[in-house]
């Protein structure tokens, strides 16, 4: 019969690929072509070719010696995984200023891990890894394997800028440094405050006169501030559809610092120390958590936030700005706000004080934006050059030209002194450039995990005028004690791997799950929450931080 | 090696065949088998550097920590759930569409509604969840809007959102975007049942509902059991894409499956090993599982897949 042998081809067929699907997960890893491309700049000018390749930077100006090549893996930004680096206006103004040409291979974010993995493991490693924004763990799993170059040698005598920020500030060094004293990797340092305090509530003025409130100091007038939003009418179409609060798609671990919650700022996600006792704690599982849940689910249940919230998050701003329907929005910067609109929106300069009067902004940062974004694997042959090219990015002068192009070409000092996009460079900007692909046509900012320092002198995004007062203003109300990234030893790097991970995604989905009203806060789930992240084996994760954390501030009284 | 008699004749004879069976059999060895050597990854400690011959066996290192990991049971049961709802929910949709297709009269309705059902097959999943998302958004959906307006639902419900829809979008949605595509099989099966069996019952005086029991359905019974195996072989494997894209916090406690967890660990965290040895661990299952529906089915029904 015709019918059977087809059914008995068809079966074949997906009984092998049901077979072989058992490894469809592991073997050799993929490769998936990156888009590499070598940019058409002119051969570099032998201008200043005098100079030694080894010749150690003067502390500003990039250094420049013997035309070299250095293959560059780099991860492209989110939003336009296709942007080829070799086309930025300030890299081919570097490629002359360094006499270092630069082949990029230009790897979009989704697939970057797994084409580092690829490289690594065909032997096929790049010069140099840019923005990788390589895990502390990573870092130290391929450095000690002898894939990535120790810099802690060379930075000394090839990299003076980057030196004196380690020197100068506390955090860096500690945080790059595994614990058997390498340097894999250069990270993001961010010292103007401006960076420091992503989380930052904006509330609208036509909407808080309206409501005929003050600006809220503590959460019950923040609450009632909602509340009094919800029910004044204040885009006078006579409906109610006022939106009071939106923001992320977690909301609530904003608040935590209202609560006593994560003390230790912006870098570990469970784990903090007490405010009074410092003693180091799981802190989803005290009391004050049980205060918090409350707060957030009674904002969710009443309608105070915006009830898709879980799936859509800050999607939807502009839209619902344009509308006239917020009142609050917890975000970085007001960068999704319609341009018109901006003006009607003013930073909350303090953080409200939960019902125990702790008034923490949680979501800090320390000097460390992020690590592993500039490493050099052990296939470079000019490491002293990659490290030199590199290290410019850490000077005043560097870091402005690593984020706003070239000066005199895309930027310049203006009459009133502050610096600002010349007006050639403004007039690229079509109606269609979001902020970030506007630059990214002549500078490396966008995508961010930059190896660069983040001083004062820049402009535009977490530097507009409110969003940077408000993060100064927020830093105030930080804790003192905030904890670098840190560099874990292999036995801490398992536990943190796996435990922490898994109580992390339990805590994260039962608080939403309370949040939302689908599971009621009683004490009986209030006891099993707690047993459980216990039994999830809660001591060895606190283990694995108290050593990492005596490593780095000896004593547990400065923890 | 000699090949004997009869088969040096058929190659010879139809040599245009085997050349072109080759390339698929070359797909299935080059992308199918070689890469099983790798499966050994989830038996060693994993360094990129020195690569897969070169890197320490560890035994069963990693299945210990999986099953040892308190996300284990919760991963296992949701997948186990999600699986078992599918299949329950989502098997006989095919089978009934097959029928209604072969009661229809006219060839070009038939062709039409064919080509209609089948169609969403196509569309990317990722599309299918951003056209969920928009429909049953709480405020702008037009499922909501229904639901509210003709008073199945007090209030919106956050269908995309809640643990409590999760899987009942999973389903429908997975109903809608595949039913039409499974019923094919189906549909071939149909019309290799000789049209003479009809024309005897017919004659016979069996009403149309006599022929659909008496006949038809008997006519694929074997179809339906060899589909349903396979089904069953494939219960852990759920799919990636659309439940990763459906995920939010709010839903995770029930959209945690395999297939998601080995993602978050093998491709966001590069624990190659780790993540190897949990998706071994899932193929085995399944391997089990298909071989003991199959060996059942041969005992009750007399049909099986070998």
């Amino acid at each position: 019969m015709k019918s059977k042998r087809i059914i008995a081809l068809v079966t074949a067929m997906l009984t092998a690929a049901s077979l072989a699907s058992c490894n469809s997960s592991s073997g050799t890893p993929q490769s998936s072509a990156p888009n590499s491309s070598t940019p058409q700049s002119s051969e570099p000018s032998s201008s200043g070719g005098s100079e030694s390749s080894s010749a150690p930077g003067a502390g500003s100006g990039p250094v420049s010696g013997d035309p070299i090549t250095l293959r560059v893996l780099a991860r492209t930004p989110s939003f336009y995984p296709n942007q080829d680096f070799g086309q930025v206006g300030n890299m081919m103004a570097y490629e002359e200023m360094t006499n270092i040409h630069i082949e990029w291979e230009n790897v979009d974010p989704g697939v970057f891990n797994n084409t580092l993995a690829a490289a690594i493991a065909s032997d096929t490693l790049p010069d140099v890894i840019l923005k990788g924004s390589i895990s502390n763990t990573n870092l130290s799993d391929w450095g000690s394997q002898g894939i990535l170059v120790d810099l802690s040698g060379y930075i000394d005598e090839y990299a003076p800028n980057f030196k004196k920020l380690m020197d100068e500030n506390d955090g860096i060094a500690q945080a790059i440094t595994s614990p058997e004293g390498g340097i894999y990797g250069l990270p993001q340092v961010i010292l103007s405050p401006a960076m420091r305090a992503p989380t930052k509530l904006y509330i609208n003025k036509k909407a808080l006169a309206a409501a005929e409130v003050e600006l809220p100091k503590t959460m019950d007038e923040f609450y009632d501030m909602l509340v009094a939003m919800r029910d004044a009418d204040y885009n006078g179409n006579g409906q109610k559809d006022e939106i009071p609060f939106i923001a992320g798609s977690s909301f609530y671990t904003g608040f935590h610092g209202s609560f006593g919650l994560r003390t230790r700022g912006a870098h570990h996600d469970i784990v903090d120390a007490d405010p009074e006792t410092h003693e180091v704690r799981i802190f989803a599982a005290t009391e004050n958590y049980r205060k918090f849940l409350e707060f957030m689910a009674k904002m969710y249940q009443n309608g105070v936030v915006y009830p898709e919230i879980f799936t859509e998050g800050v999607k939807n701003v502009s839209v619902l700005a344009a509308e006239q329907k917020l009142g609050v929005i917890m975000d970085t910067t007001l960068y999704n706000v319609p341009t018109e609109y901006v003006d009607d929106w003013e930073g909350l300069k303090l953080w409200p004080a939960g019902p125990d009067g702790y008034d923490i902004a949680s979501n800090v940062r320390s000097v460390l934006h992020s690590v592993g974004n500039f490493a050099i694997t052990a296939d470079c042959e000019y490491p002293e050059r990659a490290l030199q090219w590199a290290d410019y990015f850490y000077s005043e002068e560097g870091s402005l030209f690593y984020h706003a192009g070239v000066e005199g070409v895309n930027w310049e000092k203006k009459s009133d002194g502050t610096l600002g996009y010349t007006d050639e460079t403004q007039a690229t900007r079509t109606a269609e450039m979001t902020q970030d692909s506007f630059i990214a046509q002549f500078a490396m900012w966008p995508g961010g995990r930059n190896p660069a320092v983040m001083l004062d002198n820049l402009w535009g995004g977490e530097y507009e005028a409110e969003p940077a007062a408000t993060a100064s203003a927020l830093l105030d109300y930080a804790s003192d004690t905030i904890w670098p990234f840190f560099a874990w030893t292999d036995e801490e790097n398992e536990v943190i791997g796996t435990i922490h991970d898994d109580i992390k995604s339990y805590i994260t989905s039962s608080t939403a799950q309370i949040v939302a009203g689908e599971v009621q806060l009683t004490d009986e789930w209030w006891n099993s929450f707690v047993a459980q992240i216990e039994s999830m084996d809660a001591d060895k994760v606190i283990d694995a931080y108290t050593s990492a954390l005596t490593r780095v501030y000896g004593d547990s009284s400065k923890f | 090696m000699k090949l004997s008699a009869s088969w040096r004749k058929a190659l010879a004879k139809y040599w245009q065949l085997y050349l072109l069976l080759l390339p698929v059999i070359a797909y299935y060895i080059i992308f199918k088998y070689v890469p099983m050597f790798g499966v050994q990854i989830a038996f060693r400690d994993y360094k990129l550097r020195v690569g897969m011959w070169g890197s320490e066996w560890v035994g069963f290192k990693h299945f210990i920590r999986f099953f040892t990991s308190p996300n284990c049971w919760p991963t296992i049961s949701n997948t186990l759930w999600l699986s078992f709802l599918s299949l329950i929910f989502c098997f006989p949709f095919p089978i009934f569409l097959a029928l209604v297709f072969n009661e229809l009269r006219s060839p070009r309705l038939k062709k039409t509604m064919q080509t209609i059902t089948y169609a969403p097959h196509f569309i990317s999943t990722i599309v299918v969840v951003a056209m969920l998302m928009a429909m049953c958004s709480t405020s702008t959906g037009i499922v909501n809007t229904l639901l509210v307006n003709l008073g199945l639902a007090k209030e919106p419900l956050y269908l995309m959102g809640s643990g409590r829809y999760f899987r009942m979008m999973y389903i429908i949605s997975g109903i809608w975007q595949n039913a039409g595509w499974n019923a094919i099989i189906f549909i071939s099966a149909l019309a290799a049942i000789d049209q003479e069996i009809y024309e005897a019952a017919r004659v016979d005086g069996a009403s149309r509902l006599q022929q659909l029991f008496y006949i038809t359905l008997p006519g694929i019974v074997p179809t339906i059991v060899i589909m349903l195996i396979l089904e069953c072989g494939r219960v852990l494997n759920i799919g990636f894409e659309k439940v990763y894209v459906m995920q939010t916090d709010l839903n995770l406690a029930v959209s945690e499956v395999i297939s998601t967890y080995t993602y978050k660990i093998g491709l966001e965290r590069l624990e190659y090993d780790y993540a190897t040895a949990i998706g071994l661990f899932n193929s085995v299952i399944s391997f089990i599982l298909l071989i003991t529906v199959n060996s059942i089915s041969k005992k009750l029904t007399e049909t099986s897949l070998w």
